[in-house]
Formats: structure tokens, sequence, C-alpha cells
């Protein structure tokens, strides 16, 4: 019987150990602990496999527990990079709940966006802002299955959502002059 | 300015296709009207579209699968411990370690297919496209799950191999000049389309893979940088540490790949790139 069971949970569960890892890397965004975080993920999986329901989003339970170890467990770890809080960086950039009357910035588009300057623009933002954006944009979970994972409510993610999509958009159009900059920089002989 | 109320949140609901057709009509018709709320949209559509490019697959270290499977075996050892033995009549040394004799040979072909669906599949279960797939296969050359099939430091014998065998007539970059080294070469498979992929090691021990293939860089996905040289498009995209550059040579696209600096691949790129004769 364990030994079934140890062969569903290879084929169901290990098989996402690359993306947990992946998961657990882009929470943490450190080598060490996110290798650290998946084995645990992986154990507590395991015991708790008896609750997961066959043919359901075994990724996205996976995710849920990884979640809950990094909230846990590493988030509050002093070791965790400091973020300013989400409202410090709206007023930073001038957001108001509604603002009709801010000046109306240019069009832009984000092609030529490397990804390091994405996630360096990710990582500013405070962790359940930056985690609502990583599973819904880069894990894509759905809002209800990235509510199940974040224990909150699908309108606290759609809030979470809004709000940290909006500080990245912004983030990235002002950093984009500098962007160009190192470009031009690099291309010259 | 639009006199109707700002859907303010609910904007990222219409950015992500989440409401119906009357709502996003509704939305559709106050953007035109209010510029405050077009430009909230052009964030959020942006900051989507660049958090997208986060997909691609982190590196799992090479020995995390051994260490979880290691750990798991630990895990279930107990239960083990204490489960009636199958065959009591076995004449089996009960002191030999158990590790040796916990899994059924079934076992060892899941295992054996957790490793491949790994391999074919890359950290996400998710298709990569093809520069994460071409990432992806530099790691596996250095990881030797993709092994060189000729392993040859002499650029004229590995085009005679790869002329000898099925698969695009390639030529290979002779890079020898700066000191860089071939390894050898492997007809290869990249997103579906038969490759020829070879690979050097510099001074440094740092690995450069090349592959051509028969194709458009037309079909690629948008590049993160675009160089114009020598009559040449090098498209340039980053997936996790590596620099992969695109370039077409006929009818073959070519791509090199490295964790190099992106400068010294691009230049690489740059300096080899060779329209056909």
């Amino acid at each position: 019987m364990t030994d079934e069971r140890r062969a569903r949970f290879d084929t169901e569960a290990l098989v996402h150990l690359g993306a947990v890892y992946g998961a657990a890397y882009r929470l943490t965004r450190d080598a060490d602990r996110a290798r650290d975080l998946s084995q645990d993920a992986m154990l507590r999986a395991w015991r708790a496999f008896g609750t997961y329901t066959p043919g359901t989003n075994a990724r996205a339970w996976l995710l849920r527990i990884v979640y809950s170890i990094f909230v846990n467990d590493y988030h509050r770890d002093r070791r965790a990079p400091a973020t300013q809080s989400i409202e410090a960086l709206e007023m930073q950039h001038g957001f108001e709940p509604v603002s009709p009357a801010a000046p109306v910035p240019d069009p832009w588009q984000p092609e030529g966006w490397t990804e390091p300057a994405v996630r360096e623009a990710l990582d500013a933002l405070p962790d359940d802002f930056r985690t609502a954006v990583l599973l819904v944009d880069v894990e894509e979970l759905s809002y209800e299955e990235a509510a199940v994972v974040m224990d909150c409510a699908v309108g606290t993610v759609r809030s979470r959502l809004f709000r940290a999509r909006r500080l990245l958009g912004a983030s990235l159009r002002a950093l984009a002059p500098a962007q160009r900059r190192v470009i031009t920089k690099s291309e010259a002989p | 300015m639009s006199t109707s109320a700002h859907p303010g949140e609910q904007l990222v609901d219409f950015v992500d296709g989440r409401l119906d057709e009357g709502a996003a009509s509704t939305i559709r018709g106050h953007l035109a009207a209010c510029d405050a709320c077009r430009a909230i949209h052009a964030d959020l559509v942006a900051a989507q579209s660049a958090a997208v490019r986060l997909r691609v697959g982190v590196a799992m270290p090479a020995d995390l699968l051994a260490s979880v499977t290691r750990a798991l075996d630990a895990e279930a050892a107990p239960t083990r411990a204490t489960a009636p033995p199958r065959d009591l009549t076995s004449t089996r040394d009960l002191t030999r370690p158990r590790a040796r004799v916990r899994w059924p040979l079934w076992a060892g072909a899941t295992a054996a297919a957790v490793v491949l669906a790994f391999v074919l599949l890359g950290p996400r279960d998710v298709v990569l496209d093809l520069p994460a797939q071409a990432a992806r296969d530099l790691e596996a050359v250095g990881s030797r799950t993709l092994p060189l099939d000729a392993q040859v430091s002499d650029a004229a014998a590995l085009e005679r191999y790869f002329a000898a065998s099925a698969g695009p007539r390639v030529r290979v970059i002779d890079l020898a000049m700066m000191n860089i080294v071939l390894e050898g070469g492997v007809r290869h498979t990249l997103d579906g389309r038969q490759s020829a992929l070879y690979s050097y090691r510099t001074p440094s021990g740092a690995r450069l893979v090349c592959q051509m293939y028969e194709g458009r860089l037309a079909d690629l996905p948008p590049p993160g940088d675009v160089r114009e040289q020598n009559g040449f498009r090098f498209q340039i995209y980053t997936r996790g540490a590596v620099t992969l550059v695109f370039w077409q040579e006929g009818e073959l696209v070519c791509v090199l790949a490295s964790e190099l600096p992106a400068d010294e691949v691009i230049a690489l790129a740059v300096a080899k790139a060779m329209a056909p004769a």
C-alpha cells in the first residue's frame, strides 16, 4: 500500500518538483532557501498526500503548501529583504484611489525589458502583492486558485493584483530611460 | 473626461478577460473617454506582459531530485519497517540495508519516468518557448543529460558528421582563433524541429552551445533586444542566466546560447554570422 502511495506521489506530485523549486525561488529570491523550501514542501506534501484529491490541480495544491511554509517559516525570517509598504510605494508614484487630475503618462510598450529588470521591479513590492503577481501571471493560477493558495478572498487577490500591477507598470515605466541608457552604453564600440 | 464611474480594480478583471461582454463593453466605453483610466489600464497591461516574461523555468539544482527522493525514502521507512514481510519463507538476509530492496522494479520505472518528465517538460510543467528550450539544452549538455554523439574538436570533421546524418546541412562555426574549443555535436530536436547542436568550452570553462535548424526568425517570440549588424538581424533573449542570440542564415536559424556575459555572446554571434554561399 505504501509503495503504491509512493508511486502515485511520484507521478502526481514529485513530477512538479521543478515547478515547486521555481516558485520557491521566486518567493525567497535565494537558491539555498528555495532548495530548503522545496524539500520541506515535498515532505509536507507526502505527509498530507491523503488530503489531495486525484485529478485536481496538483501543482496548485503544492504551491499552496509552498506558500504556507514560506509565510509561516521563511517570510518571517529576518533575512527576508525589506520592502516598503504598498501605501508608501503608491505615494511614491503619486497614486490616488482615482486620479483623473493626475498627469497622464505617455503611452508605452514593455518591449525590450529584460527579465532581470522585471524581476527587480517585482521584488520591490511587498510579499503579499508580489505573490499575487507570481501566482496569477507567472504560475498561471486562476484568481480562485490563487485565493486558496494565499488563504484569502478572491476579491483580495483582485485588489492585490490591481495595486501590484499598477505599481509594477509604473516602476518599469519610470526606469525606462535608465534602461535605455544602459543598452546604449553596451552597444558603444 | 468621462463622467461615468471609474472602474478602479475592475480594470484588472477586464485585463484578464474575467468580465462578461456587457461589463467589458462598459469599460471599453469608459476607457475611450477617460485619460486617467486609460493610463492605468496601459500600466496594468504592460505590467502583466512584463511579468509573463518570468514564466521561464528556474533551473533546478541537479541534485535536488535525488535529495528529495532520499528524504521521502527516510520519511517512508518507519512505515515500511512495521509492515509484515512479504515472504515469510524468504531466506533474504534481514540485516542487509533495506534501501537496496525497498522498491520493486516498477518503482524504479516510476523514478525514471519522473526524471524523464523533468527532461521533457523542464523545470515547469508547461511547454517552454523555443529560446527557453535552447537554454535548457545548454544546461543538458553541461549535465551530460544530452550527450554529444560526436566528440571531436575539429570543425570540418564535425561538419562531415552532420553531413552524413539525417537533418539540415549545417556549417560548424570555428572559434579556435578565439581559444574557444569545440567539444563535439549531436543531431537533436529543438521545439520539434531537427537541429544540429554543437558545444564549445572557453579557456575559463564556460560553455557555449550553438544550434541550427530550418525555420524563420519571425516565428520566434518577441525578443528582449534586437541588433542589426552586417546585414543580419540578431534577436536576443534572456532565459534564466542564459543569453541566447538568434540570427538567420538562408533557410537556417542559428542560435548561440551561453551563460557568458551577454555582450560576449552577442559579439561572438555578430562576428561569426555568415551569409550562405
